[in-house]
Order: structure tokens, then sequence, then C-alpha cells
């Protein structure tokens, strides 16, 4: 395993990312990250660095480990090899490590996952009580803030399961918001939606991309990976494919696995 | 959103109305038709079991009604009056000794002044609007008992022992004052007293300081004035009837709850000594007949005690009987927990909470939710599993039914106290099971989808 000041300055000519980023503004940092499930090789050499407010967008096709890259960076899954440093807090096992980088990363689900025996203000609110110990009031007016932002203070008092999926996901979205995250991570957060849905969250997510908070994000909306993308990561096999600005990534992929991709999903 | 365009000339979409069902598909007559008269063999079978019904229920009524003899002193007394009724006089004779056993007559009242004081400390959960159901469900099991065994047992208390009693009092005092003004002003005492010594813009958890204070005040208070009397001693051996069945059932229920719920978890562990261990504990104890327990708690477990460690032997029936309740409890819950999806973890730990609080805050509550009609079927079997006790040489309900067929004076007296403690035990399990369908249906009502 390479030490940690090897990682920071490690140059790879098939990596450009890596060495011409000013270090002290990435906050997360993976480098040959690996990862198996029993004998099944999910994540291979994988190697990234998200500076301070960058949008990534990761696509690719279904079992190409978009997913569980993702979910390392919060620790939902463990790398097995390899080093990731997230707002210089460094995943190896060690509990508060795990509990500074989880206070700072906010995760946004596709199944929504939602805490069903609390209203929606509650959702929010849970977290900034018992974590940051905020006194009820200031978590409540925190919480209805972050409701206001994404359209639906009026459902405050619901439960999750008297609102749509749409509206759901949006409560998800102000739930993570409400432990201010640097960081945002979106796992196919329109996947399980409605189509007369999909509009809703998105227009959310775009107007807090705009926010300038970090965001990664795998999704299957090409349109919206072209409007609000810095990078787009397209992986398969468990590999970094290709890595591109959107401009760059839709109209002169370099790599033909990346060109079939496209073809398959923008071709019909 | 995009703006939805409509214009004036577009067709009108109207849903059409509901009309009720043709006359010969719907009523009285026609559910008699489909249910019972349908065809000539249904017809038949109806008529047969009419007359079965029939000739079991009439012998029946005429025993236990038309000839049944209300008023005697002795079962002497009533065969002489009617040989083929029911003896009620003798239910009726014993009555009081099938609800108390031989405890003390003059001292009853403390037994019907605690089951009071248990119904009045929980009657705050079901009022609407009360925001301290939690403190009140949790003091019921942690404090309430050291009150209720101070009233039922008596005799003098050292001070620790007697201020943890005192503080059920306390206890008492304070959640209904909170749960009143809960109900008035919408915040709840410790929300007021917070207000006024000026917590309210600091964590909720320093709310509890002055409620702490308060506490300790009234408990002194109540320990001053408990000294200034002495509850005649009653020993447990004395405790019996129906008040022996409810002291045991749910004695037993409430402290196999917390353990039944820390199995489960210690069965779900990661840890595999914990895992193994608890598994092994349940398999052990799940597949021992109840009886065995209970025998094995009265025989055995004093030869594991050091030499001369005094046994109470109905310490030792609560025992058991609460282990085997726990480790059935321990499935139930981790059944429950195993409803409960993966997200539901996966969000918690997102969001920066780790297992305890996660289990505490985001999985239990949703796994008691969805195991509500189970765990209310398991109480009722708990309650009717309180009558082995009878088996170890205690008197509750059941026991207290077989004793009064051996007196001299009402001997052989044993269907119509049988037949009694049948009906009794229906109505207590019925009722039960009533309030869990409505607890099935509200829960689901709550977080039920559209």
């Amino acid at each position: 395993m390479p030490s940690e000041t090897n990682a920071m300055n490690i140059t790879r000519p098939d990596r450009p990312h890596i060495a011409s980023i000013a270090t002290d503004h990435i906050v997360v940092k993976m480098t040959d990250v690996n990862k198996w499930y029993g004998g099944f090789h999910v994540l291979r050499d994988v190697s990234l660095a998200v500076t301070k407010g960058e949008r990534i967008v990761l696509c690719g096709p279904s079992g190409s480990g978009k997913t569980t890259l993702i979910r390392c960076i919060n620790r939902l899954e463990e790398h097995q090899f390899g080093e990731i440093v997230v707002n210089g807090a460094r995943l190896d096992g060690n509990v508060k490590n795990i509990d500074k980088v989880r206070a700072g990363v906010g995760m946004v689900f596709q199944g929504f996952n939602l805490f069903s025996h609390l209203t929606v203000l509650e959702n929010c609110t849970l977290a900034p009580l018992w974590i940051r110990k905020m006194p009820e009031a200031k978590a409540n007016a925190l919480a209805m803030r972050f409701l206001e932002r994404v359209r639906i203070p009026e459902q405050a008092h619901k439960y999750p399961a008297q609102l749509s999926g749409g509206q759901q996901q949006r409560v998800a979205i102000a739930r993570a918001l409400c432990m201010d995250p640097n960081i945002l991570l979106f796992d196919e957060p329109t996947s399980a939606l409605d189509p007369e849905m999909v509009s809703e969250v998105l227009d959310v997510m775009v107007e807090l991309a705009e926010s300038g908070i970090t965001m990664l994000c795998v999704t299957h909306e090409m349109g919206f990976a072209r409007r609000v993308a810095d990078r787009i990561i397209f992986m398969d096999g468990g590999e970094i494919v290709e890595q591109a600005p959107p401009q760059e990534f839709f109209e002169r992929p370099k790599m033909d696995r990346t060109k079939l991709f496209l073809s398959q999903i923008v071709g019909h | 959103m995009a703006d939805v365009v409509t214009k004036s000339s577009d067709p009108v979409f109207t849903p059409m109305p509901s009309r009720p069902a043709p006359v010969g598909q719907r009523g009285v007559i026609h559910w008699f038709k489909t249910r019972l008269f349908y065809s000539p063999a249904s017809t038949i079978f109806t008529l047969v079991t009419l007359y079965l019904l029939y000739s079991i229920a009439a012998p029946f009524y005429d025993w236990a009604v038309t000839n049944a003899v209300w008023e005697a002193s002795t079962r002497r007394e009533c065969f002489d009056k009617n040989m083929n009724g029911a003896c009620w006089a003798g239910v009726i004779h014993w009555f009081d000794s099938y609800l108390y056993g031989r405890f003390p007559v003059s001292e009853r009242w403390r037994a019907n002044l605690g089951g009071i004081l248990l119904i009045l400390w929980a009657l705050p959960i079901w009022l609407p609007r009360v925001s301290n159901k939690a403190t009140v469900l949790t003091t019921m099991v942690v404090v309430y008992p050291f009150l209720a065994v101070f009233l039922f047992l008596g005799g003098d208390w050292p001070l620790v022992p007697r201020a943890f009693a005192m503080l059920g009092v306390s206890f008492l005092i304070v959640n209904w004052c909170s749960a009143i003004l809960s109900m008035t002003t919408a915040r709840n005492l410790a929300q007021h007293l917070g207000g006024w010594f000026g917590l309210a813009d600091k964590h909720p958890s320093t709310l509890l300081y002055p409620m702490v204070a308060l506490h300790a005040v009234l408990t002194a208070l109540a320990v001053v004035v408990s000294y200034s009397f002495t509850l005649p001693y009653v020993e447990t051996g004395s405790w019996g009837g129906l008040f022996l069945t409810f002291v045991i059932a749910i004695s037993s229920s409430l402290f196999a709850f917390p353990i039944g719920i820390l199995l489960a978890l210690g069965r779900r562990s990661d840890m595999p000594v914990v895992r193994i261990s608890c598994t092994t504990f349940i398999e052990v104890v799940r597949s021992m007949p109840l009886v065995t327990l209970l025998f094995m708690v009265i025989v055995l477990l004093p030869l594991f005690m050091p030499a001369g460690t005094q046994f109470n032997k109905l310490m030792q029936a609560l025992i058991g009987l609460s282990l085997f309740t726990a480790v059935y409890l321990a499935e139930v819950v981790r059944s429950g927990m195993q409803a409960i999806p993966e997200g539901q973890y996966e969000a918690a730990s997102a969001l920066g909470f780790g297992y305890w609080r996660a289990t505490y805050l985001v999985i239990m509550p949703q796994a008691l939710k969805t195991m509500t009609p189970v765990l209310v079927t398991h109480f009722i079997g708990n309650l009717k599993d309180t009558t082995l006790v009878s088996i170890i040489g205690m008197y509750d309900l059941l026991g207290m039914l077989n004793v009064s067929g051996q007196n001299p004076e009402w001997n052989g007296l044993y269907q119509e106290p049988l037949l009694f403690g049948t009906v009794l035990f229906f109505v207590l399990c019925y009722f039960m099971s009533l309030y869990g369908r409505h607890l099935e249906k509200r829960g689901s009502g709550v977080s039920g989808g559209i």
C-alpha cells in the first residue's frame, strides 16, 4: 500500500486529474481503491480526486461499480485495498474518522430511505438534535428552511407514506442538507421515481449544484449531467474507463467502450 | 414544473357516480340464501348443525341457569336444594378468595390500591396530545414495581429501597402534572421548568436538571411521610388468586421485554461470541417445556447459589417465567427487526448515527410497531402460562379454584369454579386481543400507504 505522502504526489500519465490539482482543495481522494464481494472484484484500482465545489456525475452500465464507489466514500461499504481520504480524514476502520467523515458527507438514496415512523419534519431534525445536539427550536427552524428550499414546507407534519415518490426524495435531500454537509452523494436519486416526478427532483438538484456544494451523483439522467456536471466519469467492470467535462465526454469520447455506451443510451 | 395548458374547447372528463348493487344481491335474505341455504346439501348441513348445537346447549343451560342454586352455605345444602343444577353459591362464597388468595382480608385494599395506581400510571398513554408518553412508559417499567412491592409486601423498609419506592409516588405526581400541562398548554412540565430557568435555548437534555431536582424534593417529602405509618408485613406466600396471577403475568412480561430485546440484538450481532452465546441461550430455553424450567429454577437454582442464600418462591417463579417469555420475545423482536429494510440502517449510518442510537431511534420504533399483534399474542400466552405456577405450589387463580373443592364444607366443588375461571380468562384474553387488533389498525393508519 503506498504511504500517504506518496499517494498525494502520485503522477500517472493516464490519470491527468490527480497530478494537476492543488492538493489543499481536494475533499475526496481515492488512491488505487480495490474492493471485492467474495470473489467478485467490484472496484479495480480506482483513483479519483474531487476538488471542493466540483460536480461529478458517474455513469456506466449496471454492475460497473459506480454505486459501490460512492458508498465507499462514506464507508457504507468497506474497501479492502487502497486509500480513501475524505475531508482530511482517512477511512481505515478508525471509528472516530468514520464519524468525522459521515458528519460532513450527506447521502441521498435511490429508495429514499426516509424513517417511516417519523414525520417529514422529525426526519429532518433527528440527526441535528441527536448528533449536533442542537436545541429543538433551532433544529425545527433549520429543517423548515431546507424544506422550503426543496419546496415542500407545507408537508412538514405528514408521514413519508403520505407523500409521492418525488416529494419523498426531496425530503431526503432536505434531511441530508440539515446536517450541513460539504459533500453530497446521490445514488441514482431519480431511478425509483415515476416519470412524472423526475423533473421536480432534478430541479432541486440543479439548484443545489448552482449553490457550490461538492456533488457526486450516480445517475442515468444525461440531460442533467450535461447541464450541471463539471466532470463525467464513465465506469465499466469496476474501472474508471474515461473521465472528461460533459462537452468533451458527449461529443468527443475517446474510448470505444464509452462510444458504445453513449450510442446505447442516446440512440433510442 | 411545467404549467399544464388547457383550452375551454377541450372535452371535459367527469367520473361516473357510484350506484348500489341490484336488489337481489344485497341484504339479510341474500346473506341467508348464499351462506346457509345455498343448495339442498347445504340446507341439510345447516339443519343438522343447528340440531347438534341445540342438543349441547339445552342441557348446559338447564344445569347452569334453570336448575342452578345461588344461595347456600355448604355444598350439602346446594345438593338438598337441587341435585341437577350448578352450585354457584360456592363460587359466590369463595369469590374473594379467588381474587386475593390468602391475602389478609384487612389488607386487601393494598392490592386494590396497587392496581388502581398502575391504571392511573398508565392512563396518560391513552390521552391525546400528551408529550411525555415515553417517560410514563419507561417509569412504569422501571419505577412503579418498587412502589407496588412496597405496597403489597409492607413491613419495615430501609432508607434506600424506601426512597426507590417513594420515587414512584414522585413520578406518578410529576407524570400527571406534565401530562395535564402538555394537554392544556402544548408544553410539558420539563419545558415549562426549562423556560423559567432560562434553559429553553439549550440542548433538550439540559431540561432534565430541574426535573431531577423536583423529583429529589418530592421523593424526600414522600419518604418523610412514609415513616409516619407502617404497613403490616404480608409474606409473598399468602399472595394468591387473580391478584397473584396479575402480579406474575405483568412483572414477568415487563422483565422479559428488555431481556428479549437484548437477546434479539445479540443474536443479530456481528461479534461471534455474543451471537453464539445468545443463540445458544435462546435455543436451550426455547426447547424446554415451561414446567421443566419452573422445576429447574425451584430445585436447581439454589444449588448454584452460595450456601444459605434465602430463596423466595415467587421470585424464582418470576425468574423462570421471565426467561421463558424473554426467549420467545427475542424471536419476535428478531423477526420484527428483519422486516425493517436495510436502507433504514444505511440512512441512519449515513447521517452519522452509531449502532445503539440507530437501533433505539430508527429501527426499534418501527420494528415494535410491526410486532404489535404478535406481542399481544405473547402477552396473552404469558397470562395463561402463569397458571403453571400452581404446579409448583403457588396459589394463583387456578390454584385457588382447586383449593375451594378441597374444603370440607365445599368438598368436590370443582366444575363451577373451573367454569368461572374459564370465563374469567376468556374475558381477560379476549379484551387483550381486541385491544391488540385496535393497536394494529391504528398503527397501519399512521404509517400506511396511500
